[in-house]
């Protein structure tokens, strides 16, 4: 088995991973980022595009964009970290443009004026955008990463993090040629992204957000935080089969006249600009599981009262310009695309809100290893405001890149424990050809099926429990597994490896989910339908002893001190 | 309905010869030709191929239908359809193609943004229309399949994905690297006759790249 040795390795090769990899090669750190996909295709790549920024507009402040994150996320992030990200979120714009990505500009070439949007939930104007969206941002990453000289391993499957007590490397698997190699570091960083793959096909986020780093954190030890917190879009395709989940808009799209009518006819809600993602994303899956759904099993979304006033008719208009309706026209056609028409829609997972529990520095609680971006939590809380995950992404990403760079720089490089190495390399090595009875897709395609039907956006106790025990006898089918045979390109060997880590991250995410006893933020629960101040101002934190799963309750500091 | 498709096989290992194989889908209308592939991957054979987003933005599902670049994921089913690896690019396995030269083909050119030290704050600058149309680029490599002449393992021989990628560095207001004699250098006089590129996601690649860049038109 082949052994490579770094200062500094990154997993993922999205937004976070080469704002990080650029960062720790420009601190002097020898940096390999691994991605299981060509680098840039995640799901910066995919976002409709909003950054936020922060004292944009002349009467906002860093304070004021501190208060909206806290109001949105319910008072459940971590204070500081919160506070470091109003305080420095102009410094992620400025990373985003150091890559050679440009936002939209006025006349003048300044970032001011109506280039700047408002999104739900944001008191001020603080969003800005590009032309061409994220494809123009993740279009950028490739030759970034090339530029900071960082050795690509692209199509590359981190599966493994190597070390006891500290994090020492990665064991990876290269999809194009089936090589197993363990590479050693004195820090390695997650970034990996979220878990909204577990919910397919109702997510709009790419494949490859099989929540692999929140796993992979887990078996190393390191804390969890703020797992229940998966956060669903409102807005989204029910149909043809291949489009459902595809992202269609958001509250502060719908324009002042939009309202959401359920099958029966009924109107069940107006005035959703101001509303979080997950207010009017939990109201329609409520109505869903009220069995009050269309026969497409969503809710309409009627724009078209919008075209009766001056001002529904500008938003409608706005909507076209920047782009935000073209997936409505692709899918649904012309007539929805002119809002004539009401669009059939349901909830999408869209954002892990929680994750891998961070200082500023980005370092989780095992030593050696740092998380950013969406695979990290504890900025927002329970819920999110649109715009503040890209943001994060690169300011993070940058940060995480910066500490770790120091941290491996000063201390002499790890030799990781070869019995370790080829224990695990064993383990995988044996997948290819697996004669048994379970292929991998199967497997996959049961996980996320619990995960939507039990675990989605609208949750009971009965159903969290149901879900542990599905995950439990999905996990044991993945001991007996069906794999073809071939080093090449095997899909099937990802897959098992990538199952193997989505279990884990699944069964986190609905114990928190049957431990959080309230509804809030992207979280609801039926039987607990009301959000609980008293008992709940606390954080969920998990972690693993052994091959148990732990959870604690931490409570977060009051609301009234963080004003 | 059903849909007869045929779908390029190679396994590099198994010592079969590659060719076509025959699948029968069941598909709604609406269905994508990525969504025929999904389910032959779930319930037939594990067909290796790349995708995504499931909506043109990530680029990876670029495939041949019908002797024709497309993008799987917003190319509609049809009976009789052909699918096959895009041709320009080293076949991997089955649908999936080596990008590796495509990419490696610019390294050279430092095809990267430099500045001396990381900004600070967003600078001002005049960004232009054919930057904005460029960076709308998804990188599927779709747009190699349409040009005459390009080779992978000519390194003299660019192509529209290059052309593009250096287009966009030509008109960013800060890169100070001629990207005009870079793109001279991968043969782009052989365009002036030629102009028969194009993209799969409506990038102007003749208007916004291999003009301005063979006519050396003034940066920004």
């Amino acid at each position: 088995m082949e052994i490579k040795s770094y200062d500094v390795i990154v997993i993922g090769g999205s937004g976070a991973g080469i704002a990080a990899a650029a960062s720790a090669a420009r601190a002097g750190a020898r940096v390999a980022v691994l991605s299981k996909e060509p680098i840039g295709c995640g799901n910066t790549r995919i976002a409709f595009g909003g950054f936020s920024g922060v004292e944009m507009t002349p009467d906002d402040s860093s304070e004021k964009l501190f208060q909206d994150i806290v109001a949105c996320g319910q008072g459940l992030g971590n204070a500081s970290l919160t506070r470091d990200f109003a305080r420095e979120a102009k410094q992620g714009l400025a990373v985003v443009e150091t890559m050679g990505h440009i936002f939209r500009r006025d006349d003048e070439g300044d970032v001011k004026g109506t280039v700047i949007g408002q999104a739900g939930g944001h008191r001020f104007h603080r969003n800005i955008s590009s032309p061409a969206n994220g494809v123009a941002v993740g279009g950028v990453l490739h030759n970034a990463a090339l530029g900071a000289g960082v050795d690509i391993l692209e199509e590359v499957l981190a599966f493994h993090l190597l070390g006891r007590d500290r994090v020492q490397g990665v064991m990876a698997l290269s999809l194009r040629d089936g090589r197993l190699t363990a590479l050693t570091a004195g820090a390695v960083i997650l970034a990996t992204g979220g878990a909204g793959w577990l919910y397919y096909p109702h997510t709009d986020c790419v494949r490859p957000s099989t929540g692999d780093g929140f796993a992979l954190a887990l078996a190393a030890g390191a804390e969890l935080m703020g797992m229940e917190f998966m956060q669903f879009l409102p807005f989204a395709v029910t149909h043809p089969a291949s489009f459902v989940g595809i992202f269609l808009g958001e509250p502060s799209s719908t324009g002042p006249e939009g309202r959401l009518v359920n099958g029966k006819g009924e109107v069940v809600m107006t005035n959703m600009m101001p509303k979080t993602r997950s207010q009017v994303a939990s109201a329609i899956a409520l109505e869903i599981s009220r069995g009050n759904s269309t026969e497409h099993g969503g809710i309409l979304l009627d724009l078209s009262p919008n075209l009766k006033t001056p001002e529904g008719r500008k938003k409608v208009e706005d909507l076209k310009n920047v782009g935000l309706l073209e997936q409505a026209r692709g899918i649904y056609g012309e007539a929805a695309y002119n809002c004539e028409e009401p669009w059939d829609v349901a909830p999408t997972a869209h954002f892990s809100t929680g994750g891998v529990r961070i200082d500023g520095e980005c370092r989780s609680t095992v030593p050696g290893l740092y998380a950013a971006g969406e695979v990290a939590g504890g900025v927002h809380g329970a819920d999110r405001l649109g715009g503040t995950a890209l943001t994060e992404v690169f300011l993070f990403g940058w940060k995480a890149g910066k500490a770790a760079a120091a941290e491996a720089l000063s201390m002499t490089p790890p030799q990781a424990n070869s019995g370790e190495q080829e224990e695990q390399a064993r383990q995988a090595a044996a997948l290819f050809g697996r004669k048994g009875k379970n292929r991998p897709i199967s497997l996959v395609r049961r996980l996320q099926k619990v995960m939507w039907d039990k675990v989605g956006a609208v949750r009971t106790e009965e159903g969290l429990r149901q879900a542990l025990a599905d995950i439990d006898v999905i996990q044991d089918d993945s001991r007996d597994l069906n794999i073809r045979p071939g080093h090449v390109f095997n899909p099937e060997v990802a897959e098992a490896l990538e199952l193997d880590l989505m279990l884990g991250t699944a069964r986190t995410m609905a114990l928190s989910a049957l431990e959080r006893r309230e509804s809030r933020g992207g979280h609801i629960r039926l039987d607990h339908p009301d959000r609980n101040d008293s008992e709940w101002l606390k954080n969920v934190i998990v972690w693993k002893e052994g091959d148990a799963l732990r959870l604690r309750l931490e409570k977060v500091q009051a609301l009234e001190d963080l004003s | 309905m059903k849909a007869s498709i045929k779908v390029w096989r190679y396994d590099p290992e198994s010592g079969r010869k590659p060719g076509l194989m025959p699948f029968e889908v069941a598909y709604q209308e609406g269905d994508t030709v990525l969504q025929a592939l999904l389910n032959i991957y779930e319930h037939q054979e594990p067909v290796s191929f790349r995708y995504g987003c499931r909506f043109k933005k990530c680029g990876l599902c670029a495939i041949e239908v019908n002797g024709k670049p497309r993008l799987a994921c917003r190319t509609p089913l049809r009976d009789g359809m052909t699918l096959r690896p895009l041709r320009t690019l080293p076949n991997i396995s089955d649908l999936v193609v080596d990008r590796d030269p495509a990419f490696n083909a610019l390294l050279p050119f430092k095809p990267w943004l430099a500045l001396e030290k990381p900004l600070d704050k967003l600078p001002r600058l005049k960004d232009s229309p054919e930057h904005q149309a460029l960076m709308k680029c998804n990188e599927c490599l779709g747009c190699l399949s349409t040009c005459p002449t390009y080779r992978h393992d000519n390194p003299a021989l660019g192509g529209p994905f290059h052309f593009v990628k250096l287009a966009q560095l030509h008109y960013h207001p800060l890169d100070r690297t001629d990207r005009v004699a870079q793109a001279r250098s991968l043969s782009i006089e052989r365009c002036r006759t030629c102009l028969k590129c194009r993209c799969l996601v409506g990038v102007p690649i003749v208007k916004a790249a291999i003009k301005p860049l063979l006519e050396g038109a003034p940066r920004p």
